[in-house]
């Protein structure tokens, strides 16, 4: 009987040192092995520079995460539809996360159609609930700009486009709302990207305007940038947008007054927002994505340098 | 502590009653458990402390180098900057510009990966000179930067500013750099006239992050660069730090002098090592986190807590083995020694296990064999006893004595002679009560001497008065004891071996006295008396006397007072042939506890 029980113990003795050597051996294969994938997809124009600052906020959040960098997918805004093959390739590649930059409305009725069940995070277009938005106050934004235009004496003009990306329709309604309430109306101006030529149409909406007299306000970088390449030497703008030309311009004096946000921000929140529903973090503290309104004048300043040309480590 | 007491003394009834083995696999395993885990404790710890400041030594080591590198990447803007004044601004009319923009140029040329510019301003903000762009902003007020201003202010040193965008000349390429400038007063020699100016050395921030970035490696945790002010020059999270999304104690940091700190922040330790680079006064910090320090050797703890869990598990088992293998031996003999105390003598006791659990055995077995022959000794003396006393029980009721001496009581009646049967019957009656006694062995010596007499009587009768007797008894013997039935039989012996062939003559004589502590009754007679041999084979029963008598015999009366008395008693014969035989009694002194003698009138 003893003999018996003594035979017992060894082996359960044994059978937990097995137990716990394999789970030694696993965890640490799995350290090994188990790397995070997510996937960025960036719906714009082919901007690099302005991606060069959220790149660097998404990277930022990797390193803390320890997950391995993120593939970004940059995909032309060109009204086709190319999101599921997209969505499909990611998932191929094992895409645990997918982070959507600049989606549209037609981007997220495809989430809904494909039925993923991938964690997905917004980056500065909110659509519904059912997918987390990260970005800064669009309302806010063209408030501000509104403010700042409406002590200018000029007659304000607003470029009506883009309102297909919710962020731009935000900023559009807020924009125009906040001028009228400061009794001074905003005329705007349609324009189709995809259809039209931005120099005719400014030239026909400025034909019977003095172009001295009127004050232009973009409320996209895109859309900022073929201003500033559309418009004549007089005419002057303010706007909302962050990218190296957008900022030489400001520089330049081309743009009077200049609304950005912190895509530094807007990359790291964003990931770090996917990583949380994904798991991988803690719950976050409320992060806001910063905003501010600079001039020719202001832009030097040490609080506005840091965020209009953040350091690419 | 009252509280403790019962707990002790329950924990040390509850050892009492276990068993050994449990006793020795416990204790044993609680010493090894013990001291295995004091011993990990300690050396976790004192590895923790050694790893804890092999980091922090790392860190300072790389602190060190990263000092050494800025130094040198200081230094080499003092170079820059000192070559563009010594060796080409005070050697060069200014009236002739282009010279000093060649020099520049091929300065900045020679220098352009980490320059990016060089440029020479008048007092008044105006630009001399630079290279590579000379395309300054119209906007741009020069006098009011604070290079400039620093540089106005102060002449005597060159001064290195934090990082900041340079914002001095147009780039067609739209690019914004982030520099750190070294600027200078310097003397500007136009004709013959010496004026003011400022040299402007903007060296590419890249410079610094790169020495940073690349001597980060495998530390724990992260060094960061401030002015003495506490403003950062460069930060792995800067832009978090902008972005309002990280917060550091840079300020705090400033004030720290050189060497190693211990900081809590935003509710974390933190290991701080300050070192200041000479000149500028930035200081470098680096940052060790304790909890990064405890993860760095998390995995090592976790194994250290496997093996010592897989060392306590191997401990219990050879514990538990061990200990069976001490205690089974003990158990089993213990067994044995249980059958034994149940009265079972024949078991075969256990021998076996440990050497001292061995002789144990051995030892109990000899001590079993010794009981046993002890008590069979025991046993042949109690039948040797028994079987004398029944002997001597016997005799009492020889039927030969009896008859012979009621045949005489039968003829005395049919002679008449009733007195004399009368008293005969008396002294019958005597002889067996005083044989009886009751059931008793030890007697008072009066009541032997009464025994004695009268048999002595009956037989002087039946012999016809042949024989004489006389009593010479100390008085103060009386009152001691004998076993009973030991002087009849040696009379008996006289009478039968003596007077038988006397006619009248014999003469017995029965002495007792004591003598230091001991008693002596002698019987002697007048008769032939024996050879020495015939005396020598008389205690051993090999005289073989033939002779009728009580049957007792003077080997009976020897064996019975040494068995009660001991080996140091018993009886002495002296006979001398011709003249007479002395058989002595040799008892000890025991008093009788029986009310003291009165003599007896028979």
């Amino acid at each position: 009987m003893k003999k018996r029980k003594n035979v017992v113990l060894i082996v359960i003795m044994a059978a937990v040192i097995l137990v716990l050597v394999s789970w030694l051996w696993y965890s640490d294969w799995a350290e090994n092995n188990d790397q995070t994938v997510i996937s960025v997809i960036a719906y714009d124009n082919g901007n690099n520079d302005r991606w060069r600052t959220m790149d660097q906020g998404i990277r930022q959040a990797c390193i803390e995460l320890g997950i391995e960098k993120p593939v970004i997918t940059h995909v032309r805004r060109t009204g086709t539809t190319q999101t599921s093959n997209i969505l499909q390739r990611e998932i191929n590649n094992g895409a645990q996360g997918i982070l959507i930059v600049s989606g549209t409305q037609e981007i997220v009725d495809c989430l809904s159609d494909t039925s993923l069940n991938l964690p997905i995070v917004l980056v500065e277009n909110a659509f519904d609930e059912s997918y987390p938005c990260v970005g800064a106050d669009n309302a806010g934004m063209g408030k501000a700009l509104a403010d700042y235009m409406a002590d200018l004496p000029y007659n304000i003009t607003v470029l009506e486009t883009g309102l297909e990306q919710r962020s731009v329709a935000e900023r559009y309604q807020a924009f125009c709302s906040r001028m009228e309430e400061l009794n001074k109306p905003a005329r705007a101006i349609p324009y189709d990207a995809f259809s039209e030529d931005l120099k005719t149409v400014l030239a026909a909406a400025f034909v019977s305007h003095n172009p001295r007299s009127e004050m232009l306000a973009v409320l996209d970088n895109d859309s900022l940038e073929a201003a500033i390449d559309a418009v004549s030497a007089d005419t002057t703008f303010c706007g909302i947008g962050s990218s190296d030309k957008v900022v030489h311009a400001l520089d330049l004096g081309i743009i009077h007054g200049l609304v950005y946000q912190n895509e530094f921000a807007s990359g790291y929140i964003g990931t770090m927002t996917l990583a949380r529903r994904m798991g991988l973090a803690k719950p976050l503290e409320p992060m806001v994505v910063q905003y501010r309104l600079v001039t020719r004048e202001s832009m030097y300043l040490e609080e506005n340098e840091r965020l209009l040309f953040p350091i690419i480590q | 502590m009252k509280r403790q007491k019962p707990l002790f003394s329950r924990l040390y009834k509850y050892s009492r009653n276990r068993s050994i083995q449990k006793m020795i696999a416990v204790s044993f395993t609680l010493v090894s458990v013990t001291s295995m885990v004091v011993m990990g404790v300690l050396l976790y710890y004192q590895f923790a402390a050694k790893l804890r400041q092999s980091v922090i030594q790392e860190n300072r080591q790389l602190v060190n180098q990263i000092a050494l590198n800025i130094n040198n990447y200081n230094a080499r803007m003092r170079d820059i900057s000192n070559s563009m004044y010594y060796n080409v601004i005070k050697k060069i009319n200014l009236s002739q510009p282009q010279s000093l923009s060649r020099e520049m140029s091929l300065i900045y040329e020679s220098n352009s990966g980490s320059l990016v510019s060089i440029s020479c301003f008048n007092e008044e903000g105006g630009l001399v000179s630079a290279a590579p762009n000379t395309n300054l902003k119209k906007n741009v007020d020069v006098t009011k930067q604070e290079w400039f201003i620093r540089a106005i202010d102060v002449i005597e040193n060159p001064h290195f500013s934090t990082h900041h965008i340079q914002n001095l000349f147009w780039d067609s390429s739209q690019r914004h750099y982030w520099v750190i400038s070294l600027s200078r007063m310097v003397e500007l020699t136009f004709g013959g006239t010496t004026k003011l100016g400022v040299l402007l050395v903007d060296m590419n921030y890249s410079g610094i992050e790169m020495i940073f970035s690349q001597m980060g490696g495998d530390a724990a945790g992260y060094v960061y660069l401030i002015d003495k002010y506490g403003k950062i020059i460069y930060h792995p999270k800067q832009n978090l730090i902008y972005s309002g999304l990280f917060e550091e104690n840079n300020i705090t940091a400033a004030d720290y002098k050189d060497g190693i700190h211990e900081e809590i922040f935003s509710g974390e330790g933190r290991q701080i090592i300050v070192k200041t680079v000479s000149y500028t006064g930035w200081k470098i910090v680096s940052v060790i986190p304790n909890n990064e320090i405890a993860m760095s050797f998390l995995q090592l703890r976790t194994i250290m807590y496997i093996i010592i869990s897989m060392t306590i598990f191997l401990v219990i088992l050879v514990n538990v083995f061990v200990s069976a293998r001490v205690a089974n031996p003990i158990k089993m003999l213990d067994q044995s020694v249980k059958e034994l105390e149940s009265g079972n003598l024949d078991l075969h006791i256990y021998i076996g296990g440990p050497y001292e659990v061995e002789h144990l055995g051995k030892t109990i077995t000899s001590t079993v064999k010794q009981m046993r022959a002890l008590m069979d000794s025991i046993v042949i003396e109690q039948e040797n006893k028994r079987k004398s006393e029944f002997d001597a029980l016997q005799a009492q009721i020889n039927p030969h004595f009896l008859y012979n001496t009621l045949d005489s009581i039968i003829w005395m009646i049919e002679s008449k002679q009733y007195r004399e049967a009368i008293s005969m019957v008396k002294s019958l009656a005597s002889l067996f009560r005083i044989t009886l006694s009751k059931g008793k062995n030890i007697i008072p010596i009066h009541s032997e001497i009464q025994h004695a007499q009268h048999y002595l009587y009956i037989q002087n009768i039946r012999y016809d008065n042949r024989f004489t007797v006389e009593y010479r008894i100390d008085p103060e013997i009386n009152d001691y004891t004998t076993i009973k039935l030991i002087i009849q039989p040696l009379l008996e012996n006289a009478i039968y071996h003596a007077m038988e062939i006397m006619d009248g003559d014999g003469l017995i004589i029965i002495n007792g006295y004591r003598r230091g502590g001991d008693i002596y009754l002698e019987v002697s007679d007048n008769g032939l008396g024996m050879t020495e041999e015939k005396v020598a084979g008389l205690l051993s029963g090999q005289s073989g006397s033939g002779k009728k008598g009580s049957g007792i015999g003077l080997k009976n009366v020897h064996q019975r007072i040494q068995l009660y008395y001991g080996p140091k008693y018993g009886l002495e014969i002296k006979s001398e042939l011709d003249v007479g035989t002395t058989v002595q009694i040799h008892l000890p002194a025991q008093r009788s506890t029986e009310p003291p003698f009165k003599e007896d009138v028979t």
